[in-house]
């Protein structure tokens, strides 16, 4: 399959590709030779030929255009008009125009050197200084084309130059390949030492082929671009003897090492280390000088590529790149106009240090390389981001939160001593004062509200269930209440207890509560007392004591309660008595009635009850919170619970409709007094709280809009 | 040693006999079986009230070092040493029945714990009143609001009757009861899938809590 690789990155590319896949630069030139003849023309000994100059191509400069008309046998119309201008402007603007052209014709422009690279000025020293020619010129004057920059090795002087150079015998070196006629196994690039008979044979010598012709000259190796020679560097860059010696300074610009290599990276010499060093690498000997000049020749395709297709779309913006990555005598050739119009000031040569130095690609460290594709190569500049730290905002804000913890740390806070109490515990203070007189008040006054009158579904179904009780009935009465509560479980059974105990029924206390046991003894001598009744341990109840175990308790319990508790809290055999004989299981009793607060425990003993007592046996009194729990026990379809009374109110129900005013009464106005109380109590608090937060809200939110 | 005994596969396995047992007889109603099964749930009763000693004999034995450790807080220790010592002589000697023993309930137990469950009435109200200020939400609102009309229906304001609280079928008591009952029967369904997953990884041994 083809492929096509990149001029960049070297790697290859499919042929459809115009820009490589790996580093985005552009592989299909934007302009192309409409001729076809730009593979031709690059080869070796073929002149590359090209009609008359047409209009849409004002970048080229006027050797260029010179060089064309003379291979295609035209006269060029614009030699004539920089001949006319030379009469008309002085020799240094005419010049100054065609720099380029300036470089390669061996003319020094007057007053200019300082400006001059210094490798030009070695070139130009090193070619006024040697008045023979080479071989290679000879050759050239043969008839072959000779590349530029052999004419330069020569040492032509300018004279020369001026008379041997018709300007249909001139050779442009832009119109070859920069290697084109090397061989480059041979020595005769070297200007050392020479034998005659090598002489002799350079005389005769016919450029053969280059070995790059047709090749990219970024992808060549360094070992294939020229193999490593044989003789030492000491002996290539020695002149030879019968040539008369340069000027110091000047002659031997090879020896010196110019500023451009210089600024490669890693060429950081010594001063103390050899002569070879400081020759530019083996590639480069007298082959190429400084590239910045000769970059048109040394890539003769890249030149025109972009440069001559200015369109009106894309000038502007190769302009702009041209005028920040390009030395000035690239703008000079590409806008030849307008050069013309710069003054002389302005048209000065940049200093070499001035001249960037590529950073990027193949050319790196290079000064004033012509990049192949600035746009790729801007793209690939590293971001100022990736060198720099990436801190969010949110991170800054925690640094700086935890910096200034650490400082805070550090710094004594005294303890101030409040000398007032704090509006919240006066407000708690004023919520406990304020219930605590309305219990007391409530329970001091006379009766000021009616006693319900309304009968709950619960209430009616416990009455039921104690109307049903025969006298003298064994009844189990299963106590887990603690003494936080007992004055609302009180109030919550007292009325139905006192009727229990009006048909004379006889209780048996259990309890797994460790405090139950007491709870139920003083539970029925407190109803017995209110009630008038005179109901006394061992006559009237046994108390079995605490049952461990939690639900294993209860199950074993409800399974065999004989076994289990088979004694008083006082020790003496529960079972033997008169009343209780005929109990072994708990469905021998008339009645159950479970007295609790907790939830949980109501729902365990329930479950473990299940089963062993009849439903219609079964009564829960419980606290007011736990009526939800048990609830849908109760609501069931059939129920698992005969009867719920929960809470004060459920009591007084059952008292007002047995007609008999007890404790649950007696507590109603002092429970209606506090209840109101702590509704009014949260009313205002949650109103004035709720002020207090929307007010601060509004502060808090002015000053942030005023910040 | 007993640590390593409550890891190791024979506990696991006397676990799992005994919690097979006792489910097979829920189901099954042989005499036997149910024997054992009320065997194993005596001997967790006894069990019990032996651990309740053994917490009972723990406790005085902290005290007991802390008496001797730190004599400024010895105020404490010598509290609880003069509790325990008047329980012992209380339900031991002189019986629940004591006049002793009915006034310490009387006028020690039941007072102290009513005051307790006052300072949990008046932080509550205290915790309601500011919850609009920490959190102003309609969540909030929606809260305070069920709990006042909750407190408003539970007493009768002294013989008057609001038509939309008061009464077995007012709106608050339909709500209240389908509401309230949709809810709690949701809660004793899922302790029901609770209590029987963890059961079963009890008897698979998935579970050690007695190794714990």
């Amino acid at each position: 399959m083809e492929t096509q690789r990149c001029p960049m990155c070297g790697r290859p590319n499919p042929p459809e590709l115009e820009v490589c896949q790996y580093c985005q630069a552009r592989l299909k030139p934007l302009w192309t030779e409409p001729s076809g003849g730009s593979s031709a023309a690059i080869e070796a000994g073929i002149m590359k030929s090209k009609p008359a100059l047409e209009p849409e191509e004002p970048l080229l400069p006027d050797w260029l255009i010179a060089s064309r008309g003379e291979r295609t046998g035209e006269e060029p119309a614009q030699p004539e008009e920089q001949e006319e201008e030379a009469f008309l402007l002085p020799q240094e603007e005419v010049e100054i125009d065609n720099f380029l052209g300036e470089l390669f014709s061996d003319k020094l422009p007057e007053g200019k050197d300082e400006d001059v690279p210094e490798w030009l000025q070695a070139l130009r020293g090193e070619k006024t200084a040697e008045p023979q020619r080479s071989p290679l010129s000879e050759s050239g004057e043969q008839g072959e084309p000779l590349p530029f920059w052999l004419g330069l090795g020569t040492g032509e002087t300018e004279e020369a130059h001026a008379e041997s150079a018709p300007a249909e015998e001139k050779v442009s070196p832009f119109t070859e390949s920069p290697f084109e006629g090397i061989d480059f196994d041979s020595d005769l690039l070297f200007l050392g030492d020479e034998k005659p008979a090598e002489k002799e044979a350079q005389a005769d010598f016919q450029p053969s082929i280059s070995p790059f012709e047709g090749v990219e000259p970024f992808l060549l190796e360094e070992d294939q671009i020229l193999p490593e020679s044989p003789l030492p560097i000491e002996e290539k860059t020695a002149l030879p003897a019968e040539k008369p010696a340069p000027l110091p300074g000047e002659g031997d610009w090879m020896r010196k090492t110019p500023p451009w290599l210089e600024a490669l990276p890693g060429m950081e010499w010594g001063e103390g280390e050899t002569q070879g060093k400081e020759i530019p690498p083996e590639f480069l000997q007298g082959v190429v000088p400084p590239f910045v000049e000769t970059d048109e020749a040394l890539s003769e395709a890249e030149f025109p590529e972009w440069l001559s297709q200015v369109e009106s779309s894309i000038e502007p913006e190769l302009e702009a790149v041209i005028g920040t990555l390009t030395p000035p005598t690239i703008e000079t050739l590409s806008e030849p106009e307008e050069a013309e119009s710069i003054p002389k000031e302005a048209a000065e040569i940049v200093p070499q240090e001035a001249v960037p130095i590529e950073v990027g690609g193949p050319l790196h460290g290079l000064r004033g390389v012509l990049p192949a594709e600035p746009l790729v190569a801007e793209q690939k500049k590293p971001s100022k981001a990736l060198s720099e730290l990436l801190v969010t905002d949110k991170q800054r804000a925690q640094a700086e939160l935890f910096l200034r913890l650490i400082e805070e740390e550090g710094k004594p806070k005294p303890i101030l001593a409040s000398k007032r109490a704090k509006p919240h515990t006066l407000w708690r203070a004023l919520i406990f004062v304020v219930l605590a007189a309305a219990a007391i008040i409530g329970y001091l006054l006379p009766p000021i509200s009616a006693a319900p009158q309304e009968l709950s579904v619960g209430v009616f179904d416990a009455m039921q269930a104690v109307t049903q009780l025969p006298a003298q009935a064994p009844v189990l009465l299963i106590v887990d209440i603690e003494g936080r509560d007992f004055a609302e479980m009180q109030a919550t059974t007292a009325a139905m207890l006192d009727q229990m105990m009006i048909k004379g029924a006889f209780f048996v206390l259990v309890s797994a509560n460790q405090n139950g046991a007491l709870q139920a003894d003083r539970l029925l001598r407190e109803v017995s007392r209110l009630n008038g009744h005179n109901y006394q341990p061992s006559v009237g109840w046994v108390n079995l004591g605490y049952l461990p175990g939690g639900v294993a308790g209860m199950q074993a319990f409800a399974q065999s309660l004989t076994e289990v508790m088979p004694t008083t809290i006082d020790g003496e055999a529960a079972w033997q008595s008169d009343r209780l004989k005929n109990i072994r299981t708990l469905a021998d009793f008339n009645l159950v009635m479970l007295i609790t607060e907790d939830s949980t425990r109501a729902r365990q003993w329930l479950e473990q009850l299940k089963g062993r007592v009849p439903v219609s046996r079964l009564v829960f009194a419980v606290s007011a919170q736990v009526e939800p729990i048990l609830r849908p026990y109760y609501e069931a379809n059939p129920r698992q619970v005969q009867s719920v009374l929960a809470g004060i109110r459920d009591g007084a129900i059952y008292e007002t409709q047995a007609a008999r005013r007890g404790w649950a009464m007696q507590l109603w106005d002092a429970y209606t007094v506090v209840v109101m109380t702590g509704i009014t109590l949260i009313f205002i608090g949650s109103l004035v709280y709720a002020l207090l937060a929307l007010l601060g809200r509004r502060k808090a939110q002015a000053e942030r809009e005023g910040q | 040693m007993m640590h390593s005994f409550l890891r190791s596969p024979f506990s696991s396995l006397i676990t799992l006999l005994t919690g097979l047992v006792v489910l097979l007889g829920y189901f099954l109603d042989i005499e036997p079986l149910r024997e054992l099964r009320f065997r194993f749930l005596q001997w967790a009763v006894l069990l019990a009230a032996v651990s309740l000693m053994l917490g009972v004999l723990n406790l005085l034995r902290v005290h007991w070092s802390r008496l001797r450790e730190s004599p400024s807080k010895a105020l404490y220790s010598l509290t609880f040493f003069g509790g325990f010592g008047l329980a012992v002589l209380m339900a031991g000697l002189v019986g629940i029945q004591h006049i002793l023993t009915r006034a310490v309930v009387d006028y020690v137990i039941v007072p102290i714990e009513a005051s307790l469950f006052v300072v949990i009435l008046v932080t509550l109200i205290y915790a309601l009143t500011r919850l609009l200020q920490y959190r102003f939400s309609i969540f909030s609102l929606v809260f305070l609001l069920t709990v006042l009309f909750s407190l408003l229906a539970s007493v009768p304001l002294w013989g008057v009757e609001i038509p939309f609280l008061h009464g077995e079928e007012s709106i608050f008591a339909i709500g209240q009861r389908v509401l309230g009952t949709a809810g709690v029967r949701g809660l004793l369904i899922g302790v029901a899938l609770g209590s029987v997953v963890t059961g079963i990884r009890v008897l698979f041994g998935l579970d050690r809590p007695y190794g714990e």
